[in-house]
């Protein structure tokens, strides 16, 4: 029966590094924002659209979460039986989107928060200064896939 | 001593934000190419300068919009500085020019009222101070060098002597403040300027026909570029100066500089050019998305501005020739 | 003209010598006026020379003023220049050309630094333009004419008085009191010698009739 306590420890870290990840990373692009916003107004949409891009790090976490949830039955009608072995393998499938979750978020938010400084200066470039934050999207999602493809791999 | 520097985010977008607001190459230009002092002024209030312009009555009051400006972009800066004290050590300077005032002001037994409101130290505790001789609030080095200026006035009476003990004061002050401080961007700064003072004070102090010795102590410590080697090039020809620094940093500074100065006379050049590297330097940190550098170039970028607004406006109002205008228009930051 | 004198010849007397020291005066007045005028000559020469020379210097140093004014901040400017190393200290004299009392300046010029090498600039290195170096240099060099210009525009301005003053008394003398003298002394000749005549045409008229009653 253990191995459903250790299971949940997995989707624990996946939603809470990650979603602490795009925490983190809104918050320093909020920061960015609000001193650019503070000498032009005008720029808010843009701000709002720079500052919503780490939020996808926490959303993924919660994915990855919810699946596992799902397969240990925690949503659905009763748990399963996991032994300790099983357990292990979920808390392992949840680690890559944790990690990277955790830190391309903030480093996403690093990103954006220069992208603020580069629209503050031409914000006909907003285009450009998401692309670079992609960049480091990408990572997440590749983590995002790693998971997936690990919690198909476990037999229940 | 590690610290999260995603602090500076609000500070950074602020101001550049702000940056976009400052006068480009062009503006100067229009300035320049105005007919008459009012012209160039107009072209002035064209941008952030105009409400503070629509109060000005007479044009040769422009100076105090401009220190107006200052003052504010100063106390704006350090507002949003998640870490004011080293916003904090670029206002030292101002302290010290308030010191050299009060002292100059009680040797002469008046009061004066070209005091900056800028500054680390309010000024009335400046002030008190200086009236009661007594230097407890300031910085160690501030507090000695007071006291080392009150005994040699009253043995020499010369006035140099209180902005000599001052300024080698100010320079050691902050580069100590910046080591301790961990910001090797702003030493970095420090470092330059000190050179470039030090290249500058060569210079001058040959062409006053002064000793040697004399400029051995004038000369700031802590440069880059040795005292003892620089105080030697008094008696050399400006030359060898232009081929010692050949292989440093200064070299097309100097190289340009120096050679018109020895040539026609005129500093101009060689002033604008220092203006000039340190603003090449601060430029390096423009893009720091996180730091205190942004901040630092924005307030050097304002300060430039200002010399480049002062420099139109008086050789306009005064009918200089726009070619002497043109030449001594700083690069800008942006 | 109306002329009322007693026309006796004590009075002839009187004007005679008023006459002759009157144009003793106007002879020396004459001198004096040429030779006011010659020195004011060459003080006008000198005056212009010196204007002319620092004019032009000070305009060139006006001018680098100018430009280290407009590198500076105006509190960075003043501050250098509080407080003066050099305090001048002026005597004026009086000087007399031909009797015209004009002023002589003597300066000392006094180092308040006292030191061996403090200099005419009362300012550090840092935040002071080097510009600013070269128009102190410029305008501390010419103060010694300056002060020169001062004391031969003062000359020149108390010895146009004192022309304007010998003229007008040259003229006076000359051209009213001399004449006038003259026409008094010329009357009262005349009626002398009208009454001299009458004196002796009275003796002679009586000798006649004297001669007839014998």
């Amino acid at each position: 029966m253990e191995g459903i306590a250790i299971a949940m420890l997995g989707v624990a870290l996946a939603v809470g590094l990650a979603g602490s990840g795009s925490a983190i990373g809104i918050g320093i692009v909020g920061q960015s924002a609000c001193g650019l916003i503070s000498e032009d107004p005008d720029k808010f949409g843009q701000t709002l659209l720079l500052q919503a891009l780490p939020g996808t790090q926490g959303i993924y976490g919660l994915l990855a979460g919810f699946l596992i949830m799902q397969d240990i039955g925690i949503v659905g009608e009763e748990l399963i039986e996991l032994t300790a072995y099983q357990g292990y393998a979920y808390l392992m499938a949840a680690l890559p989107i944790a990690i990277a979750g955790f830190s391309s978020g903030i480093y996403q938010g690093r990103v954006l928060a220069s992208s603020i400084n580069l629209i503050a200066k031409r914000p006909e470039e907003l285009g450009k200064g998401i692309v670079y934050a992609v960049m480091v999207e990408t990572y997440a999602v590749f983590a995002l896939l790693a998971t997936i493809l690990m919690l198909f791999g476990i037999d229940v | 001593m590690l610290i999260d520097d995603t602090i500076y985010g609000y500070a950074v977008a602020r101001v550049k934000a702000l940056e976009t607001h400052l006068l480009e190459q062009g503006q100067f230009e229009r300035m320049i190419n105005a007919s008459t002092g009012e012209e160039a002024l107009k072209v002035l209030s064209e941008s952030g300068y105009a409400a503070a312009l629509a109060e000005l009555d007479d044009i040769h009051n422009f100076e105090t919009v401009l220190a107006d400006e200052l003052r504010y972009v100063f106390n704006l800066v350090m507002k949003i500085s998640p870490l004011p004290e080293l916003i904090g050590m670029l206002a030292l300077r101002y302290d010290i020019h308030n010191l050299k005032v009060l002292f100059k002001a009680r040797f002469l037994g008046i009061t004066s009222d070209l005091l900056i409101p800028v500054g680390s130290v309010e000024l009335a505790k400046l002030e008190n101070a200086v009236t009661e001789d007594d230097f407890l609030l300031l910085p160690e080095k501030l507090r000695r060098a007071a006291n080392q200026i009150i005994e040699d006035f009253m043995v020499n009476r010369d006035p140099q002597i209180v902005d000599l003990i001052l300024d080698r004061v100010l320079y050691d002050q902050l580069i100590e403040e910046a080591r301790e401080r961990q910001a090797p961007f702003l030493e970095g700064l420090f470092v330059r300027q000190i050179d470039l003072t030090n290249l500058k004070t060569l210079i001058r102090v040959k062409q006053m026909g002064l000793s040697r010795d004399f400029l051995s102590r004038v000369l700031l410590p802590k440069g880059t570029l040795a005292v003892e080697k620089l105080a030697a090039m008094i008696e050399e020809p400006l030359e060898s100066l232009i081929s010692m620094l050949d292989i440093s940093d200064y070299a097309d500074l100097v190289g340009e500089g120096v050679r018109e100065w020895s040539e026609k006379g005129s500093a101009s050049l060689l002033e604008k050019l220092s203006d000039n590297y340190i603003t090449a330097y601060l430029r390096e940190g423009k893009w720091v998305p996180f730091g205190v550098e942004p901040l630092v170039g924005y307030l050097w970028a304002k300060e430039i501005e200002i010399k480049n607004i002062r420099i139109v406006l008086v050789g306009k109002i005064n009918q200089l020739p726009a070619e002497s205008i043109r030449e001594r228009i700083r690069d800008v930051y942006v | 003209m109306e002329i009322r004198v007693n026309p006796t010849r004590m009075e002839l007397n009187r004007l005679k010598k008023r006459l002759t020291m009157a144009q003793r005066g106007h002879k020396l007045l004459k001198d004096k006026r040429d030779e006011l005028i010659r020195q004011f000559m060459i003080l006008v020469r000198k005056n212009k020379d010196l204007r002319e020379h620092i004019e032009k210097e000070l305009t060139d140093a006006f001018a680098k003023f100018l430009l280290a004014r407009a590198v500076m901040p105006v509190e960075n400017l003043e501050e250098a220049l509080m407080y003066p190393t050099k305090v001048l200290r002026l005597d004026i004299h009086r000087q007399n050309i031909m009797s015209v009392y004009t002023p002589r300046f003597d300066w000392v010029e006094e180092q308040s630094g006292g030191a061996e090498e403090s200099s005419i600039y009362p300012y550090g290195f840092v935040d002071t333009s080097a510009e600013l170096d070269t128009s102190i240099e410029t305008l501390s060099k010419i103060l010694p004419q300056l002060m020169e210009l001062a004391e031969v525009e003062k000359s020149v301005q108390l010895m146009a008085e004192e022309i304007e003053k010998t003229r007008r008394r040259v003229n006076a003398l000359e051209h009213v009191l001399i004449p006038r003298l003259e026409e008094t002394v010329k009357y009262i000749t005349m009626k002398l010698d009208e009454s001299e005549r009458g004196a002796l045409t009275r003796l002679m008229k009586i000798k006649d009739v004297v001669r007839a009653k014998m």
